[in-house]
């Protein structure tokens, strides 16, 4: 176990806030919101809230508003809410039903925002099935 | 290892945590947590702050808790600072611990 990375287990459940963190990896349950460097929301994890991270990975579930430089949506991964990034990586399987907005630069985001921004409702029935089989 | 809920030491929790399902029951606190923590085992390092109450079957505690504990067996090490109330059926008390606070037995329930 990496010393200074905060996990929550499997089994747990946690709700409430969570400040001045750097790295959690989650594979209980989480509600909060959490701002830190890098969020990891593994296969069993649940995350429900805000994530201000520069680095999120999802493999697991997660509902809320996330603003992140990194983010990646791994092939077993269910996200919905929305998703503020500045590069997104995201695997054939991910069941992404959200909205997602590029936003390179923070300063003018009228101009980016209006073109970059998209809503996604990917859900292709074969990605759902295979990720539904998985969680 | 994905079964421990290990929370680093500079971090804050506020809140509540539970972790008495099957799949994982240890909580290892380095960093500072205030509320309330249902756990199998709970392991309170040196250096770590825990204000609320804590109902646990084992419990280690290293670091400055004011609260509550409600556990079967309880080991205060040479490092704990404790103010609050204890419940509990074994107790340890190691030489250099600062407990101040009430000591009752726990009831069988």
């Amino acid at each position: 176990m990496a010393e200074k990375m905060t996990t929550i287990g499997a089994g747990a459940h946690f709700k409430g806030k969570i400040s001045n963190a750097s790295t959690i990896e989650v594979s209980g349950i989480v509600e909060a919101d959490v701002a830190t460097e890098k969020l990891t929301i593994n296969e069993s994890g649940k995350f429900g809230g805000s994530i201000h991270s520069k680095l999120v990975v999802v493999s697991g579930s997660y509902d809320g508003n996330m603003v992140a430089d990194s983010v990646w949506l791994m092939p077993s991964s269910r996200v919905s809410g929305e998703i503020k990034y500045k590069s997104l990586q995201l695997d054939r399987g991910a069941a992404l039903n959200c909205r997602v907005i590029q936003n390179w630069d923070e300063k003018t985001p009228s101009n980016t925002e209006a073109s970059a921004s998209e809503e996604a409702k990917i859900a292709a029935t074969s990605n759902k099935d295979n990720s539904e089989v998985k969680a | 290892m994905a079964d421990v809920t290990y929370i680093s030491p500079e971090i804050m929790m506020e809140g509540t945590l539970d972790v008495t399902s099957a799949k994982g029951s240890t909580v290892v606190l380095a960093g500072h947590f205030k509320g309330e923590m249902r756990a199998v085992d709970v392991k309170l390092e040196t250096g770590s702050t825990f204000n609320g109450k804590i109902f646990a079957h084992s419990t280690e505690v290293g670091g400055k808790i004011n609260g509550d504990i409600e556990t079967k067996s309880l080991k205060l090490t040479s490092s704990a600072r404790f103010e609050g109330s204890i419940l509990t059926d074994e107790l340890a008390i190691d030489v250099g611990a600062e407990v101040s606070g009430s000591i009752s037995k726990l009831q069988k329930s």
